[in-house]
């Protein structure tokens, strides 16, 4: 778990190799690329070359020359048309740039987790992984629109401005660079604390974003219980301590800003000082001094930037760490190459056990599930059936033991191709916003509005939608917000009926039905399920009256195993569940 | 203040100045101070200029004196930009923190038909996307808007004292540069709207996919999934493309607009200087002027965005704050908090959406008394017991808790005394005491324990390393369906209501447990008014009395015996569970 905590994704990649991963990406894009790259340099020029020419248009004046200094004045315009042209593209395609990469990010890690093991989820909160591909993608917005192309041509500014003077005049030169090594060495002295300072301030929204997710969700248990107060102190506690950590970084950022505005000055002063005194003594003209003194002011804005771009690039290398951990999961294998059309033998259980961490879910189970038999899966709460339902849809795979179809692994059968004979109702329904129509075809694309209200009908589930004003259209809100359980597992039923499948798996399918309906779909569900092979999982003994074979799970194990009669006759585990439930009910 | 230059911004600054004007001082602080710096900041370029006239005529302790001033003049200066720039960070973050709480209050505070039609993903994003879009707008805008518009009357002055030729050109250039910024943010805006509202739709779309993993696997649906979400970030993307476009032609042409002044002025100036006796000096320092005015333009032109931005931002956030869809407020200045656990419905009727759920239903609930709630799979038994906790108004009709009318109780005494464990559990992400407590510090660690036994899971509980400690949710153990609807129960009966609604909240239990649960609760609250929606005939037979709907009508009642004696409703619903199990 401590592997997805966000300091440590960045640690893994080293922000170095971030940046030249994003820079090989962003690559990868080689006509926005060529353009961006050109018109910095563009720009670049221009404002290294306009000091020249303002330097020449001073000595133009001063040697009292009208044609030279018209000429240089229109250099100077033209000069800033060229300008004009190159920061369209630049400004422009820059920021398309930035927002294709982002896309692509986010696309790359959404595909990712579209095929990473079912167990990833597990593992990290839904409402973090919602961060990374929303905020931290966002976070690189700035800094590749904004800061890279600053920084870009603030570095070549400064060096050919360097390499200008240097021809201009090189003694000069050196009073006027003198200054950059006591920037260097403030700048590295500073810069552990404000990184440190901005990772804090990512964690602090990072939880912030964490509980808020977490809070839209459970708003009923919040209202209910009344807690609104003591979840708004929690949230204000996180509140605050965001705001603490970016002003604790904020005042570092700020500090580093001034301090480097008056090593700028006495750069400056240095340069009058000096340049002026040759100036006056005739070593230099003024147009010269005049230069210069422009290339000096020119060459400290991109260091004031830099203080800038360190922010943004703390949150920037912090946040592609994140969503290339993402990028890089390893996928869910799916290396198998058998590709089942049906099921002629069955399905047998090997040994199987599952554990998670320490604790056994499933413990040696052996036993099998014939072609078009149907099987019932009993035991009490947390006895592993659910477990047992994960492991036959591949959604997790066995710690030992084997499980296969017809003879073969099912490790070594193509996932995607199983399931397409495969369906399942889950025992959360899990539906989508759409119409209950849309949510139905979503198991199976080419279903017809037609045969999907067909099978509602056939099967008795129609009227229970009755009270609904559009009935089967009616448009459902987020996890299908707006209708029953009994409502929505009906819907995930249907859905996984339509898919018209050759195993199917039913987790506490009926569980939210009532009686009267759950009793109503019995002998369609019947007729539909002939010659299907199906597992049931169920507490209510009457959904399994149709069942071939009952599997009784207690504490990971099987504990009994057989027709109906004989568990009865056999006076087990399960004579004694359905004791009880007789009982109550009689 | 701006809202002539830059259109309507009234919403934007109005916003802003609901928190700002709270941090009078900091403003106050940050505003005089960064035109103060900015004053350094032109003072140099004007130094330089004056240090050349001085080289001309030879001066050279002049020159020493002003490389002096300068860098006096510049430390000041880094003081004051210091205060301005913190102070700006300062106000900045407090107002998100401000607007952040007030937006998570009024959330907080909305009633259950608002999360009914809300996207939590895109909820989420107004609380951070949006808020950061406003943040933003004060970070860099505050202070640098206020510069921007200091520098350019401080740059108009100085080229004025410089000469008034200088002044002159410079006149001529500002209004076309605000006509220009303002232009291009107009354009931008419908843009920005577009974007803050797919990034919503974002959110939505991932935490609707990242819950559903399980059913889009099984039904082989990742590729529709991935057409869907890059369907999603390219209409997002194209949103940019279109800003970018308008940016990328309108603020350079800002600052081609005051390089084109500057080279004007190099020319026709220079020329007065060689024909006649203007100063060199002078024509130098405000060329340096215009070209310091270049930052400030081009952040005339960068600014758009941010108001836009920040706009669209505003406009969310106020989506949500001014929804009218509050929590229902108490009526009247009563406030009742009533003792009694006696629950009774007059001619209620409950119209959602444009559904009726309930029709014209009157029942008595007797204070202490075990009642069973029975009906067909959206026939409005959960709309009905939701009326109870006031989830939702009754649209005709009261409902009484105690002789009080729900709707004149205090809201959250009604909430305490009633507590209602829903059909769709929420597990938080903490320790199973926290899932218990909720917080609550008025519950002990043995309130936690009686409740977990009394809900029949202190066994599993005891079993794990951590005990009350261990973690669940997302970041801890999974629990079964049955576990989680257990954990609710006991975090429901730790709350120490007086009335306890089950709504199908043991469905996922087997039968025995769930009996045992019930009959527990009697034992462990004394005379606890409880509800019970259940489809399991075990269930009702703990019911003194049971209610039967139907269409959202109260279509018959009384004790198991009487209703499985006549012939009706209930027995047709349960006549074929006791025959399978007979």
């Amino acid at each position: 778990m401590t592997e997805w905590d966000l300091n440590d994704a960045r640690e893994k990649y080293g922000s170095m190799s971030l940046m030249k991963r994003m820079l090989s990406d962003l690559l990868k894009n080689r006509r926005e690329s060529a353009k961006v790259i050109a018109s910095v340099l563009a720009i670049s020029a221009v404002g290294m070359t306009a000091p020249l020419v303002l330097g020449l248009a001073v000595n133009a004046i001063t040697s009292g020359i009208p044609e030279m200094l018209l000429l240089f004045a229109l250099i100077y315009a033209v000069l800033y048309i060229i300008n004009y042209v190159a920061r369209k593209i630049q400004m422009r395609d820059v920021m398309v740039l930035a927002q294709w990469y982002i896309k692509e990010l986010r696309d790359n890690a959404f595909r990712k987790l579209q095929s990473v093991p079912i167990s990833f989820f597990t593992e990290i909160k839904t409402g973090r992984i919602i961060s990374r591909l929303t905020n931290d993608a966002e976070a690189l917005s700035d800094f590749l629109t904004f800061q890279v192309s600053q920084v870009v041509s603030g570095i070549t500014t400064v060096v050919a401005s360097i390499a200008i003077m240097g021809i201009l005049d090189p003694s000069l030169t050196l009073y006027a660079i003198a200054v950059i090594p006591v920037l260097f060495i403030f700048s590295f002295s500073i810069q552990g604390k404000v990184r440190q300072r901005y990772l804090n301030t990512r964690r602090a929204i990072a939880s912030l974003t964490g509980t808020v997710a977490e809070d839209i969700g459970g708003i009923r248990a919040i209202k209910g219980f009344a807690t609104e107060g003591r979840m708004t102190g929690r949230f204000s506690g996180l509140n605050d301590a965001n705001l603490h950590a970016n002003l604790s970084a904020s005042k570092l950022a700020s500090m580093f800003g001034s301090i480097v505005r008056i090593i700028e000055a006495s750069g400056i002063a240095l340069v009058i000082y000096i340049g002026a005194g040759q100036a006056i003594s005739g070593v230099i003209t003024i147009g010269l001094l005049v230069s210069f003194l422009s290339y000096v002011q020119g060459f400290f804005d991109p260091v004031i930037q830099l203080s800038q771009f360190y922010n943004s690039y703390q949150s920037a290398t912090i946040g592609l760490g994140r969503l290339y951990q993402i990028i890089d999961y390893e996928e869910e294998r799916d290396e198998g190459t058998h590709e089942p059309e049906g099921i002629a033998q069955g399905i047998t259980f090997d040994n199987v056990s599952m554990k998670f961490g320490n604790s056994y879910a499933l413990k040696n189970v052996t036993f099998s599930i014939g072609a078009g038999e149907k099987v019932a899966v009993v035991g009490h709460t947390g006895a592993g059936k659910t477990t047992l339902a994960n492991l036959i849809l591949k959604f997790f795979h066995p710690s030992a033991g084997r499980i296969s179809l017809d003879g073969v692994d099912l490790e070594d059968i193509r996932t995607a191709k199983y399931r397409d004979i495969t369906s399942v109702v889950l025992q959360e329904p899990l539906l989508f916003k759409d119409t209950i129509l849309g949510n139905v075809r979503y198991s199976n694309p080419g279903s017809t509005d037609d045969h999907i209200k067909e099978i509602f009908t056939g099967f008795g589930l129609d009227d229970i939608f009755s009270n609904l004003p559009d009935g089967l259209d009616t448009e459902i809100g987020e996890r299908g917000n707006g209708l029953s359980e009994g409502q929505k597992q009906a819907i995930s039923i249907v859905r996984a009926i339509i898919r018209d499948p050759k195993l199917i798996i039913m987790d506490e399918a009926t569980s939210q039905l009532d009686l009267y309906t759950e009793r109503k779909i019995q002998d369609a569900l019947a007729r539909f399920l002939k010659n299907r092979t199906v597992i049931i999982i169920a507490h209510r003994l009457s959904t399994i009256s149709f069942a071939d074979k009952i599997v009784v799970l207690d504490h990971g194990k099987i504990a009994e195993e057989g027709e109906f009669n004989e568990l009865i006759s056999h006076r087990g585990l399960f004579f004694k569940l359905y004791e009880t439930q007789n009982v109550l009910a009689s | 203040m701006a809202s002539g230059v830059f259109g309507r911004t009234e919403p934007v600054f109005s916003f802003l100045w609901t928190y700002l004007r709270n941090h009078k001082r900091a403003l106050w602080l940050v505003i005089p101070l960064s035109s103060l710096s900015i004053l350094f900041r032109i003072l140099i370029p004007v130094l330089i200029g004056d240090s050349v006239n001085r080289v001309v005529s030879g001066n050279v302790a002049g020159v020493v004196n002003i490389s002096v001033i300068i860098v006096i003049i510049s430390a000041v200066a880094a003081v004051v930009q210091y205060a301005v720039s913190y102070g700006s960070m300062y106000l900045s973050h407090t107002l998100a923190r401000e607007a952040r709480s007030d937006l998570y209050r009024s959330m907080l505070n909305k009633n259950f038909t608002f999360f009914d039609s809300s996207g939590s993903g895109d909820l989420l994003s107004r609380m951070t996307m949006d808020v950061e879009a406003v943040r933003r707008l004060v970070s860099v805008g505050l202070s640098q808007f206020l510069t921007t518009i200091f520098m350019i009357v401080v740059a108009g002055a100085i080229l004025f004292s410089l000469g008034f030729y200088y002044f002159l050109v410079f006149v001529a250039l500002i209004p076309t540069l605000l006509l220009v910024s303002a232009y291009q943010q107009k354009l931008q805006r419908p843009f920005w709207r577009s974007l803050r509202k797919r990034y919503g739709f974002m959110g939505d779309h991932l935490q609707e996919n990242l819950t559903a993993h399980r059913v889009i696997r099984s039904f082989n649906a990742e590729k529709r999934e991935n057409s869907k979400f890059t369907g999603i970030t390219g209409k997002y993307f194209s949103d940019y493309e279109s800003i970018s476009s308008i940016r990328g032609f309108y603020t350079p042409l800002l600052s081609l607009i005051v390089s084109l002044g500057a080279a004007f002025i190099i020319y026709e100036a220079g020329i007065q200087v060689i024909n006649s006796s203007w100063n060199i000096g002078n024509l130098v320092a405000s060329i340096n002027i215009y070209s310091m005015l270049l930052f400030p333009v081009t952040f005339l032109g960068r600014i758009g965005a941010f108001i836009e931005n920040a706009r669209s931002g505003v406009e969310r956030i106020g989506g949500v704050e001014n929804d009218s869809r509050a929590d229902y407020a108490s009526t009247g200045s009563s406030n009742e908090k009533p003792e009694k656990n006696s629950i009774s419905y007059h001619n209620v009727s409950l119209v959602r959406g444009r559904q009726q759920v309930i029709r014209n239903i009157s029942m008595e609930i007797r204070e202490g008394e075990t009642v069973g709630i029975v009906g067909r799979t959206g026939s409005g038994k959960s709309s009905l017991v939701d009326m109870i906790p006031r989830f939702y108004l009754p649209t005709e009709g009261r409902v009484y808790v105690g002789g009080a009318d729900t709707s004149t109780i205090d809201l959250s005494y009604l909430r305490k005394f009633v507590a209602l464990v829903p059909q769709d559990v929420v597990i938080f992400s903490g320790s199973i005491r926290e899932n218990v407590t909720l917080g609550d510090p008025e519950i002990t660690d043995d309130d936690v324990v009686s409740a977990l036994k009394t809900a029949s899971i202190y066994d599993f509980v005891e079993d794990q390393e951590y005990g009350l400690d261990t973690k669940v949710g997302e970041r801890g153990i999974t629990l079964s369906g049955g576990q989680r609807q257990r954990v609710a129960i006991a975090r429901a009966i730790a709350s120490r209501p007086r009335v306890l609604i089950l709504d199908d909240a043991t469905s996922s239990l087997d039968a025995e447990t769930e009996s045992n649960i019930i009959e527990s609760l009697k034992d462990a609250v004394d005379g606890l008014t409880t509800i019970t929606i259940s489809h399991r005939l075990s269930t009702m037979k703990l019911a003194d009395r049971i209610f039967v709907i139907e269409g959202g009508e109260l279509i018959q009642s009384g004790p198991l015996y009487e209703l499985s004696g006549s012939e009706g409703a209930f027995s047709k619903m349960f006549l074929g569970a006791t025959a399978v199990n007979d």
